[in-house]
Order: structure tokens, then sequence, then C-alpha cells
């Protein structure tokens, strides 16, 4: 109808401009505080034994009752650095640092498992 | 005007802060204790109690196979693998349709792989699995070998469908499945899952990786699957796979096997030599269906290049990449649009 339409005004640049400014806002806070390998998490025989954020160094010692895995998180990645599992598979593992890796020692059924807000980078499965 | 510019402003903020399908969060929990190894999976669920739900009924599905199919452990009240081995020669045993299903796909692997996956092979494998156990600082005798052989016929593999029982003929014979178990039992399973689980899942069954649905429930994003590198000493990332409805099965020499004068022997035997195979140190299959992966990634393990290479381009759908020694890489002629 005619009297609806009226002329592209300042009010109208003012809302465009509003709406903008809030997306980059909210862009810039997504972008920002999503980071790969925030969190490593550490299972034994399913139970969580532990959350730990990866960029503070530490070492765990996990004693299970059946064994031992001694845990070091060191400059944003965590590995096993100990382990008295019959074959050591876990102790050989490369360090992990990416949503979705993990290291798991099967004769001790503990699980360190990396997880983050950021999964785009990160992997849903591993074939091994 | 003003009201249309409004509203789809509004809706362009809105939409980029919801990567996930509408209302799905995603979920990833590794259970162990299970087909001796770890299981992991990754699925897209509506609340943090259905998906414990969920992953509490997909436990009980792991639990009943691996029971089932274990040739190590007795289960009280339930007639499993181990049940069967222990009574060759003896009598016929009475088993859950879920063993017979998996010894009559056993005996189809053994007609597609012409003998060299046999899940009648046990005699000769537990020489081998003893070895490794002990981590000796010997290799099996020739003799104790050859003579173990003589008790590996899949001829004396007797099921009865009807009376839903098997027997084993000779004595001295014992079932293995190893090469074929985590593949069928994770078919099976992730079936279930599928239709009554999640519409989005990426499941490993100890490396055998079954997906299904979409990464971020999003109707159109592959998954992400990682081949792990069989270089243990390396910390590059090795090759990835990026697929939806899909399997990602990998046989190697890298985790289980033991070390005599600096040489490494693993679990995979070639039954003409009955020694570990030792042409690569990865084999990855590409394929929709999780039990034909499985066999085919043993196979092709002991097969050689050429050989495998032949019978993958021949299969419609099935992608393989090799690994050897030297770890040079090779891709059957499909597998570069799934892997890189």
């Amino acid at each position: 109808m005619q009297d609806d339409i009226r002329r592209f005004g300042k009010k109208d640049i003012i809302l465009i401009a509003v709406i903008i400014a809030a997306s980059v806002i909210a862009a810039f806070i997504a972008f920002t505080t999503s980071h790969e390998g925030s969190t490593v998490v550490i299972t034994v025989s399913g139970e969580e034994y532990g959350r730990y954020p990866i960029d503070t160094d530490r070492v765990i010692t996990v004693d299970t009752g059946s064994g031992i895995n001694e845990i070091t998180i060191n400059n944003g990645e965590a590995y096993v650095s100990y382990a008295d599992c019959p074959q050591g598979i876990c102790a050989h593992h490369k360090p992990v640092s990416r949503s979705g890796e993990s290291i798991i020692c099967v004769p001790h059924e503990v699980v360190i498992f990396i997880e983050s807000e950021d999964f785009e980078g990160g992997y849903d499965a591993v074939s091994g | 005007m003003r009201k249309a510019l409004c509203v789809i402003l509004s809706a362009l903020f809105i939409l980029p802060a919801c990567s996930c399908g509408a209302g799905m969060k995603r979920y990833t929990r590794i259970i162990t204790g299970y087909f001796d190894t770890a299981t992991s999976v990754t699925a897209y669920d509506i609340s943090d109690e259905a998906f414990e739900e969920h992953i509490s009924e997909f436990e009980v599905l792991l639990k009943d196979y691996d029971e089932l199919y274990s040739i190590y452990d007795d289960v009280e009240g339930i007639n499993n693998l181990k049940t069967i081995n222990d009574n060759a020669g003896i009598a016929p045993v009475t088993v859950d349709q879920k063993i017979i299903d998996l010894l009559l796909y056993g005996r189809e692997c053994y007609e597609l792989s012409d003998g060299k996956v046999n899940i009648c092979f046990g005699s000769v494998l537990r020489i081998w699995h003893q070895y490794r156990e002990e981590d000796a600082n010997t290799l099996p005798g020739e003799d104790e070998l050859s003579e173990a052989l003589l008790h590996t016929s899949i001829d004396d593999l007797v099921i009865d469908e009807a009376a839903s029982t098997v027997y084993l003929q000779d004595p001295l014979m014992s079932l293995d499945v190893g090469a074929i178990a985590k593949g069928y039992a994770g078919k099976m399973i992730c079936e279930y899952a599928s239709e009554h689980l999640w519409h989005d899942a990426a499941v490993s069954f100890g490396g055998n990786v079954i997906t299904f649905g979409n990464k971020n429930a999003d109707g159109h994003t592959p998954w992400n699957i990682l081949i792990e590198n069989p270089d243990l000493d390396s910390e590059d990332e090795f090759l990835t796979v990026k697929t939806t409805d899909n399997c990602v099965i990998t046989s190697g020499d890298y985790q289980r096997f033991y070390i005599v004068d600096g040489k490494r022997y693993c679990h995979i035997i070639d039954p003409e030599t009955l020694f570990p195979a030792s042409n690569f140190t990865s084999v990855t299959v590409i394929c929709d269906d999780s039990a034909l992966g499985d066999l085919l990634s043993t196979l092709l393990f002991i097969e050689d290049q050429e050989e495998g290479l032949s019978l993958i381009e021949s299969l419609d759908g099935v992608e393989a990449i090799w690994t050897d020694q030297e770890y040079n890489v090779t891709y059957s002629s499909g597998a570069l649009n799934y892997a890189g």
C-alpha cells in the first residue's frame, strides 16, 4: 500500500548498523573463546578420574590397582611418561593435544582424552 | 521493506551461533573392558540424560557380543566360543544365534579369501599368542607350527542351524575369530544403534570405525577419521578420511607384537608360511560393510600388493590404503576421494 512505503532513512541505517555490530561482536567472542584441546580428561575403568586444563603443566600419577600410569601435561600436550603395563604401548603413543585425540592403556583401562569446544579441527574417531 | 530487512538481518545474526543440527549436542565416550580393546562412541543426542540412557544400552550390546565371541573367558550360564573350543571332539554345543551367524559368516570369509582368512586356525594362532604374551625371546619351532596346522580344517566345523549347535570334529582344533569378530559385532551393534539410539554417530571398535549420519548432525558434514600412524616414533599426523555412512578399518603390526633379535613379529599370521605377515605395517579398508572391511583388511595385510590391489579394484565401492615397512603409501584408485 502506498502509505507504508516510506523513504529509506536514518532509522533504518541505525538499525542495520546495530545488527551488524552485534553480529561482529558475537563472532569475535565465538572465535576467540574456542581453542584447540582445552581439557585433558582421564578415566579409569569408565569412571572419570580427573579433568585438567591442557595449558597448565602437571604430572598425574594414576594407580589403578592393576598398575600405574603416569601422565604428563606439558607445553599444551599430554602423554604417558611412565606405565608398567606389559607392552607399554600407551607410553609409546605420541603426545595428544587436539579435540578427539586419545591415548588408551587397554590392560589398565586408563583413557586419556582431549575434550574441547572446537570440534572442527578435531577427529571424530581413530582407525588403527 | 524495513520489517523484512529486520527479519533477514536478525536471522543472519542468530544462525551462525549453532553449528549443530537443531537441539543436538555432541558427546564422546570411550569404553574399555570389551574385545580386549577400547571402543569409542562420538554421537549427537538431545540431552545428557538421553545420551547416558543410550550409551548404557550400547554398552549392554557390547558386553553381550564380547561374552559370546570370547575364546579366552568362561562366562557363567553362557555357551560361548570358548565352550565350543573346550568341547572339540567331545560334543556339539548349543549356542546363541549370534554365534551361529558369526560362524556362517566365517565360512563365507574362508571362501572369499581362498582359505587365507580361516576361523578354524586357532591351533596355530594360539601358539603365536602364547609366545607374544610371554614376550618370549625365541620363535615357535617349524615342527610345532606344522603339527598345529594339521588341525585347522574348516570342514571339521559342523554347524547345525536347525538345532542351533556347533561341533568341532577334531579334538585338537579350535576357533579363533580375531580377524572378523570386531567387524562383525560392530556391524550388528551399529545396525541397532542407528535405528534405536542415535541418528548421527562415529564408533570405533578398537580401531574398526563405523559411521552413520553426519558430523554436527547437520545432514551434510562428513566425519573426520584419523588413520593411526604406524610409525610409533613419529609425531606426525598420518592420514585422515572424510566420509559418511561408511567404515574405516585398519589392520596393523604396531600394536600386538613381540620382538626377537630386533625384529617385530605381529599377530596376523600368513597361513602359507605359518609366520606373521610382514609385507605391510598398516592396511586400511574403506567400505560400507564393517564385517567385509574387517575380512578385507586382514586379507590385504597377508596378500602381496599386486593381489590385494587387483582384488580391491574389482570390488565396487571398496577402497584401500597400504603402508609398507618403509612407510611408502599406496592408494587404490578411489581412495584419494576420501583420504589425504
